[in-house]
């Protein structure tokens, strides 16, 4: 696997993409009215044979997840972004007081997809100074067990580098990251932006 | 006099953005910390009278890090720096002891502005 990244470069992405966490974090807050406690970036490069599960290595062990996809461009690049939640959490989060939303099941993590990625990809593409465009959101899982969770096309095509953000209220069983997947072009398209910031 | 100051944030790039923050001629000596744990060892021996601090860090965050100060009767100024922006992370950080809560990214405008309205230029 060919990393194209040095350890500044890391360290800048984890940076940035940190802003984008925390303004994920805020949209996050205001659609459940509680607290949220935000996790460091976790950068990892995948190969194409890695597991669903090695994008999601600080979500710790669940039984089920439901799962959002956004493909999104910057610039010229393309790539895609993911919204992973416990199922469970969700369930019980659904009828938590003071959340915004009286939606139920999937359009429930669909309507706090949207909001978390939407916020964060903004954000992220802000600090890079590079022009976003965003693809409708899909929902490719709900309630799956770890086992038939499939996402090949969206995640894992050729070398990827992957950024989780994880996300728990503080008074709340809610789990879910958010994950960035990089592949080549756009690591490169990012590259060139962080070095950028950093001149 | 020369005022101690001290920068603690996990990223290196967030330190050094803050140290090209830091306003023209101003009399610092300027130590930078990794995580919390780094950052308490620092004022301990006296290199933090005023400290920049973030608020998401391996090993000891900034809360910890407030609550810490707090509990040792420290007394330096302390300024978060964050990009954890709710509204309640402010109001923790200044229940906690924080002069005042700066979003990032950090510009030598938007520090040098905090300093001035809280007399510390």
């Amino acid at each position: 696997m060919k990393n194209l990244l040095s350890e500044d470069d890391q360290d800048a992405l984890r940076e940035t993409c940190n802003l984008a966490m925390g303004a994920g974090g805020e949209a996050l807050f205001d659609f459940t009215g509680q607290f949220v406690t935000l996790s460091i970036p976790k950068i990892q490069q995948l190969g194409g044979q890695s597991e669903p599960r090695d994008l999601l290595a600080e979500m710790g062990s669940v039984n089920a997840i439901s799962v959002a996809a956004q493909e999104f461009s910057l610039g010229q690049a393309s790539a895609s972004a993911l919204c992973v939640a416990c199922s469970e959490s969700l369930a019980v989060l659904e009828n938590a007081p003071g959340v915004s939303s009286s939606a139920v099941g999937a359009r429930f993590h669909q309507q706090m997809s949207q909001v978390l990625i939407c916020t964060a990809l903004r954000r992220f593409a802000e600090v890079l100074e590079l022009e976003l465009a965003l693809a409708p959101l899909q929902l490719l899982h709900h309630n799956q067990p770890w086992g038939k969770v499939d996402l090949p096309k969206i995640a894992l095509l050729g070398d990827t580098l992957s950024v989780e953000m994880n996300y728990r209220l503080e008074s709340h069983v809610y789990n879910a990251s958010l994950v960035f997947c990089l592949p080549e072009p756009m690591q490169t398209s990012v590259l060139a932006a962080l070095h950028r910031l950093m001149a | 006099m020369t005022i101690p100051l001290l920068i603690c944030d996990d990223s290196s790039m967030a330190r050094k953005q803050v140290a090209r923050s830091l306003p023209q001629g101003w009399d610092v000596d300027v130590t930078f910390a990794a995580n919390g744990i780094e950052g308490l060892a620092a004022i301990q021996q006296g290199r933090g009278e005023m400290v920049f601090l973030d608020l998401t860090m391996p090993e000891m965050d900034g809360y910890e890090v407030l609550e810490a100060i707090r509990k040792d009767n420290h007394k330096c100024i302390v300024i978060v720096i964050s990009g954890d922006i709710q509204p309640d992370a402010r109001d923790r950080v200044l229940r906690l002891g924080a002069l005042e809560f700066i979003r990032k990214p950090i510009n030598q405008t938007s520090l040098t502005e905090v300093l001035q309205r809280f007399g510390l230029l």
